[in-house]
């Protein structure tokens, strides 16, 4: 079933066992458009499937779920009007067991001097009977109750539970029966534990398309290349144009590094000087090797039929796009994969010119273009976003318009692919997470230690599925 | 079936007699929580007067074809490859595999009901859906919690949800795991039922010397010890889910605050090597003692050298651990997730947030706790909460549901199937479709009445009353 009705089906689920009326906002989960922050907090109504009343009791329940949604800090605000509670406080057994972002229960323990409600859980809620009756058993300890005090929020249990004979209510214990049957459904406390949606982070439109721009500034630089091969291949453009203009471009991107590094330097170049000598000279001399050698491709693809050099040429550049690294924090020279494939595919092409000039040239624009540029583009992404998003419609008009100078038909394609990647996948993306998307958490989740060195170890090696 | 028979004095048998079928990749000699939970519920199932057979998987090398366990029960090793997945040894996933296997089964052991056991067994899974197919009666228990979030969740998920679309009747043991059943398999609250495990207190109670109204300050000042000189014995499987790493902050806390309190800590697994770094980084040599894996029949003595029993779990939908311990008389601290909580009531269970400092907080409490703690008491009354026998008679209930009701016919669970998903829902469908066909095939090859019935095995019960001459004779009773 769709997602949307699966997520009706949970609400059935709940529905028919127990005839629970969700939250208003059930579909939509917590309101959207905050970008980057949690925002359970204050939310917690429409967060969860039942909407808890707002008084003093329950907003532990608003520190609850704000605790739990934040993801592992420790709340210490101000909760400890929940401490002031008497009696009941004490700590649900269902309590929202959030692990994730469970609270250290410090917050409210030296505070509280419950002495009815410590060490209880929700089993003693309205339970004045001889059973673990706390003050008798001296079980006192406040500390007992600080760790249980990250529970504190499904305070007050009084109200759910259907009342039994003896004044008693149904809890959710397994050490005592009811005679109301296994398969009885509590209609306020089956899934009270429940969290929809409430650690989902909604990112902005606008932020996905800055995001998005990065794959389409990839393609627009493998469709420029390709286009200009096939200019050269037809003749239209001569191989001296493009080695001129290769050169005019790596000058120019030279000129701007020198006037926006040299004068401060980066942490990853200390000595931009020494480094851009020492990188022009390499370049100089694999140039001319280059120059030297060209001749000798032109035998490399001869026995390949056209259809077969467009095919590998076609896979090699989709293996190019799909393992480049698009995020702004990756460093270049992890794309290996993909700067290689790119490589590849220009030899390749390279070797169908009859002239070596144009074979070079061939060559020269692809270095470039998918090796050359990439720390050049990496440092406009981190130091000057807007002329990298600039320099991605530049790329993509010259490409536009080369099309246009020849089939109207292929001008129109890339630009559909273009509006594709740029506006409608992350348009598509934005709606599938507002609507469809459904995190489910509650107590059945596996618990993230807190303050643990050995369990974060754990995690940060990624270890943990 | 239909006739009451008086088994023992005061324990009259149900109106009705079943044969169940209880099947599970995890049964002996492999232990586990499944696995005693199976082969308690057979032993109690076949002392109330039904009759049991399980099937499982041929433990290769060891255990294979068809054998006899206490109280007669038929156990049937199917040799069949299994392989090691992260959930357990199973048998791999196919979906026609089994078919001919568990159709001579259940056809020759005239199977009412087919009870399977556990999400991550595939056995567990094409039995019910076989005997589905066949038109028998199933039941479910499920005995873990699982995420929504991670890939291999969601693929069990999926499979479960298609899984459970013909079972008559899940039972979950706690109210967690119901939720999280009726959350990931979409199933209607009111077909799962909560049936929680029980503890054999023959097996897990304070030793003998101890009177029984005696308190471990009693015990203590008996034996002349200080009330400080405690054992904390924690056993545990030493991986990330089971708490291990919690354990390496919170045993030299705990240490430290309160120096004379020992450590057993029996289990293994690859955070053993934390551990022993933590004892070489503390200088704890003398003070907690690695006991490496405890077999379950060690299980019992090892607890009992400690007066607390620590789990520190990230994870359990209902922790038997805790209950052994309790009802050896010990003080229990556990980590409060899953449905722990729901185990104990908060005075004989001591709950922490999977936090090391709040669990040496834990800790420091049970100290507190436990001198006024009677062992035989905490025993009888864990005893009297948690027994098989209880736990038999309510699953019996939940047979009695379903005996009538057979499963959903064939048009009814494609269209149940197509409801699954556009892709997704056309795959099951269709191999339903495909499964009915070679059932229908198999009919006709090897149609049921070739098939020998098998005899009931007396159970030795039974044999009260019976004349020696008559020991081993198939009994007529009524048996189809």
């Amino acid at each position: 079933m769709s997602r949307k009705s699966a997520k009706q089906s949970v609400k059935g689920a709940t529905r028919e066992g127990n005839g629970v009326s969700t939250a208003t906002d059930g579909d939509r989960g917590p309101g959207r458009g905050e970008a980057g922050g949690d925002d359970g907090c204050g939310r917690g109504g429409e967060n969860r499937r039942k909407p808890r009343p707002r008084d003093g009791t329950s907003g532990a329940d608003g520190r609850g779920n704000c605790g739990d949604a934040d993801n592992g800090n420790n709340h210490n605000n101000a909760s400890n009007n929940s401490c002031s509670n008497s009696g009941s406080k004490g700590n649900s057994s269902s309590g929202n067991r959030n692990s994730k972002g469970s609270i250290n229960g410090k917050g409210n323990n030296s505070s509280c001097g419950n002495s009815d409600s410590t060490g209880n859980s929700s089993n003693n809620k309205g339970n004045n009977n001889g059973k673990g009756n706390n003050s008798s058993r001296g079980n006192r300890d406040s500390t007992c109750n600080s760790s249980k005090g990250n529970s504190g929020h499904k305070a007050n249990r009084r109200q759910g539970g259907k009342a039994l004979a003896g004044g008693q209510r149904w809890q959710r214990v397994l050490w005592q029966q009811t005679g109301l049957g296994d398969s009885y459904v509590d209609e306020e406390r089956f899934l009270e534990g429940l969290q929809l949606n409430t650690r989902v982070r909604l990112v902005p439109y606008a932020q996905l398309i800055k995001h998005s721009t990065a794959v389409t500034q990839q393609v627009a630089v493998a469709t420029l290349y390709l286009q200009v091969f096939s200019q050269l291949l037809q003749g239209r453009i001569s191989s001296d144009t493009v080695c001129a203009a290769c050169a005019a471009a790596a000058a120019a991107a030279l000129a701007v590094y020198s006037v926006c590094v040299l004068p401060r330097g980066t942490s990853s170049a200390p000595q931009p000087r020494a480094d851009i000598a020492a990188g022009l000279s390499e370049l100089a001399i694999s140039a001319g090797a280059l120059y030297f050698v060209s001749p000798i491709l032109r035998t490399l693809t001869e026995p390949w039929a056209d259809d077969t050099l467009t095919t590998v040429c076609v896979l090699l550049f989709v293996v190019n796009l799909a393992t480049s690294d698009y995020s702004s924090a990756g460093d270049f020279a992890k794309e290996t994969v993909s700067v290689n494939s790119a490589s590849v595919a220009s030899v390749l092409l390279a070797s169908r010119f009859e002239e070596p000039g144009a074979g070079f040239a061939t060559i020269a624009l692809a270095v470039l273009l998918f090796t050359a540029s990439l720390p050049f583009r990496r440092f406009l992404r981190v130091s000057y976003p807007d002329a990298w998003f600039a320099l991605t419609w530049l790329l993509v008009g010259s490409c536009f318009a080369s099309f246009v100078a020849v089939d109207a038909c292929w001008a129109g394609a890339f630009a559909a692919v273009v509006a594709g990647i740029t506006f409608a996948i992350p348009a598509w993306f934005n709606y599938e997470q507002r609507v469809a998307k459904m995190q489910i958490n509650g107590p059945w989740d596996e618990a993230r230690p807190t303050n643990c060195a050995a369990a974060a170890e754990w995690d940060t090696a990624g270890l943990l599925t | 079936m239909g006739e009451r028979i008086q088994l023992e004095a005061g324990r009259a048998a149900p109106a009705r007699r079943y044969k169940i079928c209880l099947v599970s990749d995890f049964f002996f000699p492999g232990f586990g929580g499944v696995e005693t939970h199976i082969f308690c519920l057979a032993w109690c199932l076949k002392r109330a007067g039904h009759r049991v057979v399980i099937v499982t998987r041929a433990y290769n090398n060891d255990r294979q074809g068809i054998r006899c366990i206490t109280g007669g029960v038929k156990v049937y090793y199917l040799p069949l490859y299994s392989a090691s997945f992260p959930h357990g040894v199973s048998t791999l996933p196919t979906t026609l595999d089994l078919l001919p296997w568990l159709r001579h089964v259940f056809i020759r052991e005239s199977v009412d009901i087919v009870h399977g056991h556990q999400t991550t067994s595939n056995m567990c899974q094409e039995a019910m859906f076989h005997a589905t197919t066949m038109g028998i009666p199933t039941v479910f228990t499920d005995h873990s919690l699982f995420g929504f979030a991670d890939a291999s969740s969601i693929h069990i998920n999926k499979v479960l949800e298609w899984s459970l679309q013909a079972v008559q009747h899940v039972i979950c043991v706690s109210h967690t795991a119901r939720e999280n059943t009726v959350l990931r398999a979409k199933k209607r609250p009111s077909d799962v039922s909560v049936i929680p495990n029980a503890v054999d207190p023959a097996k897990f109670q304070p030793e003998v010397s101890i009177a029984e109204s005696e308190t471990w300050r009693d015990i203590f000042e008996r034996q002349r010890r200080s009330l400080e000189k405690v054992t904390v014995v924690v056993i545990t499987r030493l991986v990330y889910r089971k708490g291990a790493d919690l354990l390496v902050d919170v045993i030299p806390s705990v240490c430290a605050k309160h120096p004379n309190v020992d450590w057993i800590v029996g289990g293994d697994g690859p955070r053993l090597l934390q551990i022993e770094q933590m004892i070489e980084m503390h200088n704890l040599h003398d003070k907690v003692e690695l006991l490496g894996a405890v077999k379950h029949d060690d299980v019992p003595g090892v607890l009992r050298r400690g007066q607390i029993f620590l789990n520190a779990s990230l994870t359990e939908s209902f922790c038997i651990a805790i209950l052994e311990a309790a009802a050896s008389g010990r003080v229990v601290v556990a980590t409060e997730v899953g449905g722990v909580p729901e185990v104990l009531p908060s005075d004989l269970l001591i709950l922490a947030p999977p936090d090391p400092k709040a669990l040496a907080d834990g800790v420091t409490a049970a100290l507190g706790r436990f001198p006024s703690v009677s062992p035989w008491a905490q025993h009888r009354r864990v005893a009297a909460m948690y027994n098989w026998e209880d736990i038999t008679a309510r699953t019996m209930t939940v047979y009695a549901k379903v005996a009538d009701t057979p499963p959903p016919p064939l048009h009814e669970r494609i269209c149940h199937n197509l409801a699954l998903g556009l892709v997704y829902g056309c795959l099951c469908a269709g191999i339903t479709a495909l499964h009915h066909f070679v059932w229908l095939l198999l009919k006709f090859v090897s149609p049921a009445d070739g098939i020998q019935k098998a005899p009931e095995l007396p159970a030795f019960d039974d044999l009260d009353g019976t004349a020696p001459g008559e020991y081993g004779k198939v009994r007529n009773d009524g048996e189809q």
